[in-house]
Order: structure tokens, then C-alpha cells, then sequence
């Protein structure tokens, strides 16, 4: 997530420099040759032009919406998953009946809290396609991570693993039926947040979106320097360049926050989340790690 | 010294400046790290005053390897190339990580590499991509294919023991290629001063050579193409289906005026690019000459065909025979 108040140009030179040069060149042939060529049958009315461009702002905005409300989707999913995973905890650290002298008991209880820390690491390696087994060794330990390598799906899997945690929970007699319920449905939970993630991240935004707007705004700038050229003249390009920066611009900016969960600087910050995460439920358990908060770097938080 | 990847514990040092390439390098590493169950060092070299904000930034970066088995920091300042090159001299069992700068796709005149001038210096190998690898192919768990890329004019074998190490390792197949230049009277002059093959029965001859020295526990293929080193090279990449191409450095680095940078040739390579420096220092690990002829009980390794795989039951050593005599007794 971009943190910095201002974005500078150099990051959208390279998502736009290419259509830009070569609309650029185009400016400039249509100016030189009509200026000097006089080519005046180059001109063209810019009323009808204006209409397009209203037109193709509608589009734009459409687009750049629908870009948004996924970006923002993903980023209220993960706000879900820190409310749940510290509701999950407390309900675990205080809704078990836990004789605090029984190593066993008191051992399943915090397993279920660092699996529940586990779970978040994974989703956001899952969501990134990263490994997430280096990381889970150090949170789970080896043998447990190990038990997961054969998964495909490795959160729900670790969902699946705290579920059968309560359930052992229940046979020792530390939960009743009630309770675990209730317990149950803040694992349904996560399991709905999981579900909804992997749906943005493998749906994406439809191609008539995408694909429409950009053709559109290709037209709208090779036509941009016909319509001015008889106003302007050989200052054409300067105005054409500025109009087909803008739309280009936006065109890019909606296109790279449509895919939140693509490991870019325009990410939902799920490292710094699942970091916050762990911090605090570690709190909870009373196990305070040296685990610094993931901080921006450079205006960037990933 | 052992190829890195054939140590108990292989060590990765991923150099970063923080960039937004380094972090899209990240998932790559975790990759390495977990397949090699190698250590992990962040390395990052700032200069003088900045050590506050480098220090909360290094925090800051690849926060999950926090919890990496066997990770740390380290922080350095001074000159970039040199520290980097410092550091890995004092970890000869290291391979270093560093991802391409991010391109800016405006004019750089004298714009020289860092990374090639990193690689200049460092005696450890460098795993890295090309700025316009924008597909890294997914490391498998285990097998997949190391290519390793045979220009002929080679005096030494590193790159080919690090890769064949490599895919021991992983369990890879391990693909030897070679470019045959377009046949041309050009070459009738570069016969003159050169060793490099230039006709394909001289170029399968040495590249038999090299495989007979692999060892029987990894399976070699062997693929040569003939035509523009660049697209041909390419090429064989795609066709191999390789992971991961291991060079020689001074294959991969092109010395111009006062600037290098990498070598053209491996501009459309699409895999990740292991740059091997010379690490050996006794002669024992220099190349028989081209015309040498294995012994007559070796059978020679038709093109395009996978070695026999034997399976050994001796625990692994090294791939490298220990006495690398000029006589070429296979290993």
C-alpha cells in the first residue's frame, strides 16, 4: 500500500512510456505537416471530440471504481481477519475450562491461538503464492509444518487442524457442546474470509472492463492532436501529449490496484497486518516475542 | 571449498536496497530457502548517516523471515559493491541473491550495473534474474531441470560442478547446452586464436568430455543448437524447460569502457541466472584439453539422450572427482 503523499512521475513512466513516445511522434508529424506540409485536410471538428471524451470519462470511472471496490473489498476482508482472530482467541483463552496444573490442557490451548497465528501467515503467503513453510516452521515448529507439506491448501487446512483441536478439547472435557458452537462459527468465519480473498484473487475483474477502456483511449488520443492542430498549430503536441498523459494515467492507476493480492506496492498490506496479528495475540498468550512492526519503507508498506 | 548448494547447510545472503524489485524477488527466495533448507542473511550496505532509517527499514523488510529457522541481519555501511563482496568473502559457502534494479525505461548513458560490478569482486555465486524476466519459473520441490550454459571457451568447470551440484541437490536433471555459431569465413579467423568448437561432432565430443565428469547419480542431457547465440541460446532454454541457468561470470558479464553490464546473449533467457565466479585455485579443476578421448570401456552420451540414471547406495560426496588429473579418468 502506498503510504506517500505524493506518487512521482517515474512510476508511471514505465506502465506508460511506450504508448506515450509513440503518440508523441504522431503529434508531432500531424503538427509539422500541418504547419508546413499544409496539410489543413488533417483537421478535424473537436466538437464531436468533446462528446467522446465525456463518453470515455464515463468509462474510465466506471472502471476505475470497479478497480477500487475490489482493492477496497481485500482490504476490509483483512480488517475482518484481525477482529476475528483476536475474538477467536479470547473465546479460546477464556471460554476452555483449563486446569492450569495439566500441561496437556494448557499446551492444546495456546496450539490453538498459534494456529490461528499460523492460519493468517499462510493465507497471506497463499493469497501471494509464496512458500509458506520456512515461515510456519518457525511459528508451528517442524514437525507440525511438516504434517502440512501434502496440502495444496494449506489455511484451510490449518482451519480443518484447529477444528480438531476443539474437538480434542471437547473429548478432555474443557468445552461443552454450547461453547464449541460458538467457537465453530468464528472458524466458519475465517473459513468465509479465506473464500472471499481467493475469490478476488482468482476472479479477475472482467475483460470488457479492461480491455475496453484502454482501446478507447488509444482512439481518443490519436484523434486528441487532429482536433487541435488548427488551434494550436505547431504547439499541438505540448496540449495532446498533456490530455493523453492524463487519460493513459488513469487508465494505468485503476489497472494496477484491480489485483490487491499480487505482491506489488499497491497490495493490501498483508505483511504489516499479519505481523500486527501476531503481536497482539502473541500479547494474549503472554509470550512476548522481539518481532518488530513491519513500517513503511520509503512511503511503501507491504 | 564445496559448491554451495552441496554444503550441509546452504547459505543464501539476499542483498537488498529495498527496492520493489527485491520485494517481488521475496517469494523466490522463501522458494530457495525452503528446498535447499538453506540459512538466510538480509544484507543491506547504506551509506554514511543513514544507518537509523536502514536499520528500521532492514526490520521492516521480509518480515516473515523473522521466523525462518535459521535467518538474521546484517547491516553494513560504505560502498556497496565492496561491502557486499566483504561480506561474502567471509561466507565462501554462500550463494548471493541480488534481484535487477528497477528499470526506469529512461536513458542511462553511463549507467554500469552494480550487480556486475558485485559479481567482479565476490568469490561466491550470484543467483539472480534479468530485468526483462518478468515469468520466473516456479521452482518444483524436487526434480525439475538446471540448465548450465557451455560457450566453449571456458578454461575451468566451476559453473558446471555448482550446477551439477545444484541439481543433485534437488534432484534435477541437469541439461548441458551449447551454441554452434552460424558457420561463416569469420570463423575461419576465430579458429586461429580459439579453442571453442565449431563443427557439432567437436562440440558433442566436449560436452561429453565435461559430462563424463559429472558422476552416474545425476542425469545429464546434453542439447546443442546452431544460429545467433542470443535467440538460439533462448531457444534451448525453452525447449530444455529449465528453472534455473548457471553460468560462468565471465560469460555472463560484458566489460565495456569503464562500465559493465550482463552479456546480451542472456537477455531472453527466461529462467533464473546462477553466475558462477572462479572459486577453485588449484589446476586440478581446469579443463581437459579439447581433443582428449575418454577411455574406450565410456560410452559417449548421444545428444538429446538422458544418461542412465544409477542409483548409488554410498552416501553422497562430491561430484567432483578428487584428483581432476589431466589424463581424464571419469569420476
Amino acid at each position: 500500500m502506498i503510504l506517500r503523499d505524493s506518487i512521482p512521475l517515474q512510476r508511471l513512466w514505465p506502465r506508460t512510456y511506450k504508448r506515450l513516445l509513440v503518440l508523441v511522434a504522431f503529434d508531432c508529424a500531424v503538427a509539422a505537416l500541418y504547419v508546413f506540409g499544409d496539410w489543413h485536410w488533417l483537421s478535424l471538428d473537436a466538437l464531436p471530440l468533446g462528446t467522446l471524451g465525456s463518453a470515455l470519462t464515463i468509462f474510465l470511472a466506471f472502471r476505475a471504481n470497479a478497480a477500487y471496490g475490489r482493492w477496497w473489498e481485500a482490504r476490509q476482508l483483512w480488517g475482518q481477519l484481525v477482529n476475528t482472530s483476536r475474538a477467536l482467541s479470547r473465546q479460546v483463552l477464556t471460554a476452555l475450562d483449563v486446569d492450569d496444573s495439566n500441561p496437556q490442557q494448557v499446551d492444546l490451548r495456546n496450539d490453538i491461538v498459534v494456529h490461528q497465528i499460523a492460519f493468517v501467515h499462510a493465507l497471506r503467503c497463499h493469497l501471494r503464492k509464496q512458500n509458506p513453510f520456512p515461515e510456519l516452521a518457525g511459528v508451528l515448529g517442524r514437525a507440525q509444518t511438516d504434517a502440512l507439506r501434502g496440502y495444496g491448501n494449506v489455511p484451510n487446512a490449518l482451519t480443518l487442524r484447529m477444528a480438531e483441536q476443539l474437538q480434542q478439547a471437547r473429548e478432555l472435557g474443557m468445552l461443552d457442546s454450547l461453547r464449541w458452537s460458538s467457537l465453530d462459527t468464528s472458524l466458519t468465519t475465517l473459513a468465509n474470509i479465506q473464500g472471499s480473498c481467493e475469490r478476488i484473487k482468482n476472479t479477475p475483474l472482467p475483460r470488457q472492463f479492461s480491455s475496453l477502456p484502454r482501446v478507447l483511449v488509444d482512439a481518443y488520443c490519436w484523434l486528441v492532436p487532429l482536433a487541435l492542430v488548427s488551434g494550436l498549430g505547431i504547439f499541438t503536441p505540448v496540449a495532446s501529449a498533456l490530455i493523453s498523459f492524463t487519460l493513459i494515467a488513469i487508465d494505468t492507476a485503476s489497472g494496477a490496484i484491480e489485483d490487491p493480492f499480487e505482491n506489488t506496492v499497491n497490495d493490501t498490506p498483508m505483511t504489516a497486518l499479519s505481523r500486527g496479528i501476531e503481536l497482539t495475540l502473541r500479547e494474549m498468550l503472554d509470550q512476548r516475542k522481539a518481532l518488530p512492526e513491519v513500517r513503511a519503507i520509503d512511503g511503501f508498506v507491504y | 571449498m564445496s559448491p554451495m548448494s552441496q554444503t550441509a547447510n546452504p547459505h543464501l545472503i539476499f542483498a537488498t536496497n529495498f527496492s520493489e524489485a527485491c520485494h517481488a524477488a521475496i517469494p523466490m527466495v522463501a522458494q530457495w530457502v525452503d528446498s535447499l533448507q538453506a540459512k538466510l542473511t538480509l544484507l543491506h550496505v547504506h551509506g554514511r548517516g543513514a544507518q537509523a532509517q536502514a536499520s528500521r527499514s532492514l526490520d521492516s523488510f521480509f518480515a516473515e523471515s523473522a521466523h525462518y529457522p535459521h535467518s538474521d541481519r546484517q547491516l553494513l555501511s560504505g560502498s556497496t559493491a565492496a561491502g557486499i563482496a566483504e561480506f561474502c568473502s567471509q561466507h565462501p559457502e554462500s550463494m548471493l541473491v541480488m534481484p535487477p534494479s528497477v528499470r526506469t525505461y529512461l536513458p542511462r548513458p553511463f549507467h554500469s550495473s552494480l550487480r556486475t560490478e558485485v559479481l567482479r569482486h565476490v568469490t561466491t555465486p550470484m543467483l539472480t534474474m534479468l530485468p526483462d524476466t518478468y515469468a520466473v519459473p516456479e521452482l518444483p520441490k524436487t526434480g525439475g531441470r538446471v540448465a548450465c550454459w557451455i560457450t566453449g571457451d571456458e578454461t575451468r568447470l566451476d559453473h558446471v560442478r555448482e550446477a551439477a551440484s545444484l541439481a543433485r541437490q534437488r534432484d534435477a536433471e541437469l541439461h548441458l547446452l551449447f551454441v554452434l555459431p552460424e558457420v561463416s569465413e569469420g570463423l575461419m579467423l576465430e579458429a586461429l586464436y580459439s579453442e571453442r568448437p565449431l563443427a557439432e561432432p567437436a562440440a558433442i565430443q566436449r560436452l561429453e568430455d565435461i559430462a563424463a565428469r559429472v558422476g552416474d547419480d545425476v542425469r545429464v542431457r546434453v542439447q546443442i543448437g546452431t544460429g545467433q547465440t542470443q535467440r538460439t541460446l533462448a531457444k534451448l532454454l525453452r525447449q530444455s524447460r529449465a528453472q534455473t541457468l548457471v553460468v560462468d561470470r565471465d560469460t555472463a558479464v560484458r566489460k565495456r569502457l569503464l562500465l559493465s553490464s550482463f552479456t546480451s546473449a542472456l537477455r531472453e533467457s527466461p529462467c533464473l541466472l546462477i553466475c558462477v565466479p572462479p572459486r577453485f585455485k588449484q589446476e586440478n579443476d581446469l579443463l581437459p584439453p579439447p581433443n582428449a578421448r575418454l577411455p574406450l570401456e565410456k560410452k559417449p552420451i548421444q545428444p538429446g539422450l538422458i544418461v542412465a540414471r544409477r542409483e548409488i547406495a554410498q552416501p553422497r560426496r562430491s561430484w567432483l572427482a578428487a584428483d581432476w588429473s589431466s589424463d581424464f579418468v571419469p569420476a
